[in-house]
């Protein structure tokens, strides 16, 4: 986890992220934009993975060790226990509400029917996927990774509609593109760095562009495009009822989905070309870590009975080692990189 | 009161509804080639029956029985389906039934022939 003061790079690289997405939306495959999510998720759980000398993270005032002593009561460290507690609740709340719909999920039937089957013919896939029906969920959604599954609900699974058909289609495109991975990836960036609103920022968005992605998989022609946004229309009007309290946020997510599907460019190899190299230029400028290593805070903190325990992360590449020595009635502090010492007390 | 079952105690139900007693064991045997369902998650749903009366559990072995009958499932899905979606009139299933052109020409005889015994037993008091 990275201290506070790295949250100035990621928000720029979260800024200038959605800035594009708000800028060039239709003239992108939104999938680039799921790989600039991605990318800054990575960066945000694993602050080291990529060094680069050039990058956001290389600005003035982003290197250096500082190693604060603050010997008083314990509770003086407060923010590293309010980082790790808030952690701790965002981790909770996406764990209990994925728990929610698992009796749904391993209960479900599966979906034995003729035009189902069919469809799973005519898309076949590495993986072993099966799709299921429930009368306990109300909308259609995927999990599992190694082999995933397609949950319907029992009335769509049965008709024989060209929604059931976009569903299918949709629901195929989150499983080729791994997006039960990247949405845990998301959450687990969010969990990290819950007090940052741009990281919040990031994961509603990624969110939205994960789904316009897949609608752009689920119809390669844009003949089918106008059918997709009917039906996703009808979808979300059948269900608006039941989303009254989240009405707005739904709505403009939808709409979001639906505006886009139909502005939309073709396909064309030019713009996936222009595409991949913008989004590696990004990730490159953007998403990359310093050369020095990042700015450390040590929280030095002394316990009830004397003795003086560190509070923090120690270090993200392991070259750093505090060692708390014993002398007498006094306590020796070492902070050493690489053999040398950098601050003793 | 009419006991609403998911899909997946109804399965379960279908299984007991062929024996007259099952252990929990060969339920989930059972259920694990036709649904794919995992021993826990079978005697998750078995338990969940047995909370809402429809599965009585003897020990030793966890043996179940069925404790209600197909016909009284049926009564109470169909109850609920009438009150659900024909505004509490069987008149309007039933005439949703003969307008949707569901029942084949045998169907509607027997139909027929059940109502015209039904009201002369009615009438007979």
């Amino acid at each position: 986890m990275t201290a506070p003061d790295a949250i100035w790079p990621i928000s720029i690289t979260i800024g200038v992220t959605a800035l594009l997405r708000f800028a060039a939306s239709d003239r992108l495959p939104k999938r680039a934009f799921v790989a600039l999510w991605v990318a800054a998720a990575v960066k945000i759980l694993l602050p080291s993975f990529l060094t680069t000398p050039f990058g956001v993270y290389s600005l003035p005032g982003t290197g250096g060790l500082v190693v604060s002593a603050v010997s008083a009561v314990p509770s003086a460290a407060v923010w590293p226990a309010v980082r790790y507690a808030g952690t701790a609740v965002c981790a909770a709340f996406f764990l209990v509400s994925h728990g929610r719909g698992r009796y749904a999920c391993r209960t479900a039937l599966p979906a034995g029917f003729a035009h189902i089957a069919a469809w799973k013919q005519r898309n076949p896939l590495r993986r072993r996927y099966t799709v299921k029906q429930s009368d306990q969920i109300h909308s259609p959604f995927t999990s599992g990774v190694v082999f995933p599954v397609i949950y319907l609900p029992k009335s769509l699974a049965a008709s024989e509609s060209p929604q059931l058909a976009y569903v299918l289609a949709h629901e195929y495109a989150h499983i080729r593109r791994f997006d039960v991975v990247v949405k845990w990836l998301m959450a687990a960036a969010l969990c990290a760095q819950w007090y940052n609103p741009l990281v919040w920022l990031m994961y509603v968005l990624a969110g939205r562009d994960i789904e316009r992605a897949c609608d752009e998989e689920a119809t390669p022609k844009p003949a089918d495009r106008s059918g997709y946004a009917m039906a996703l229309l009808a979808w979300e009007e059948s269900r608006s009822g039941a989303r009254a309290a989240f009405g707005y946020f739904a709505r403009t997510a939808v709409e979001e989905r639906i505006r886009s599907l139909l502005r939309v460019r073709p396909a064309s190899r030019k713009r996936n070309v222009f595409a991949a190299v913008l989004v590696c230029t990004m990730v490159l400028f953007l998403g990359t870590g310093a050369a020095k290593p990042a700015e450390q805070t040590f929280y030095v903190t002394v316990s009830e009975s004397g003795k003086p325990y560190i509070d923090g992360p120690l270090s993200h590449d392991g070259t750093i080692s505090v060692n708390i020595v014993e002398e007498n009635d006094s306590y020796g502090i070492t902070v050493v990189k690489h053999n040398a010492v950098l601050w003793q007390e | 009161m009419p006991i609403k079952l998911f899909d997946s105690e109804l399965k379960v139900m279908e299984i007991l509804w062929k024996v007259e007693k099952m252990t929990a064991k060969d339920i989930a045997a059972r259920l694990k080639s036709e649904t794919g369902w995992s021993k826990t998650t079978s005697y998750t749903v078995i338990k969940k029956c047995v909370d809402k009366a429809a599965v009585t559990r003897e020990e030793p072995g966890f043996i179940c029985r069925a404790a209600i009958t197909r016909r009284q499932a049926q009564e109470a899905e169909t109850e609920a389906l009438i009150t659900r979606m024909y505004d509490g009139s069987p008149g309007l299933l039933v005439a949703s039934l003969l307008g949707g052109a569901r029942l084949k020409p045998d169907e509607i005889e027997k139909l027929q022939a059940w109502i015209q015994e039904k009201t002369l037993r009615e009438a007979e008091g």
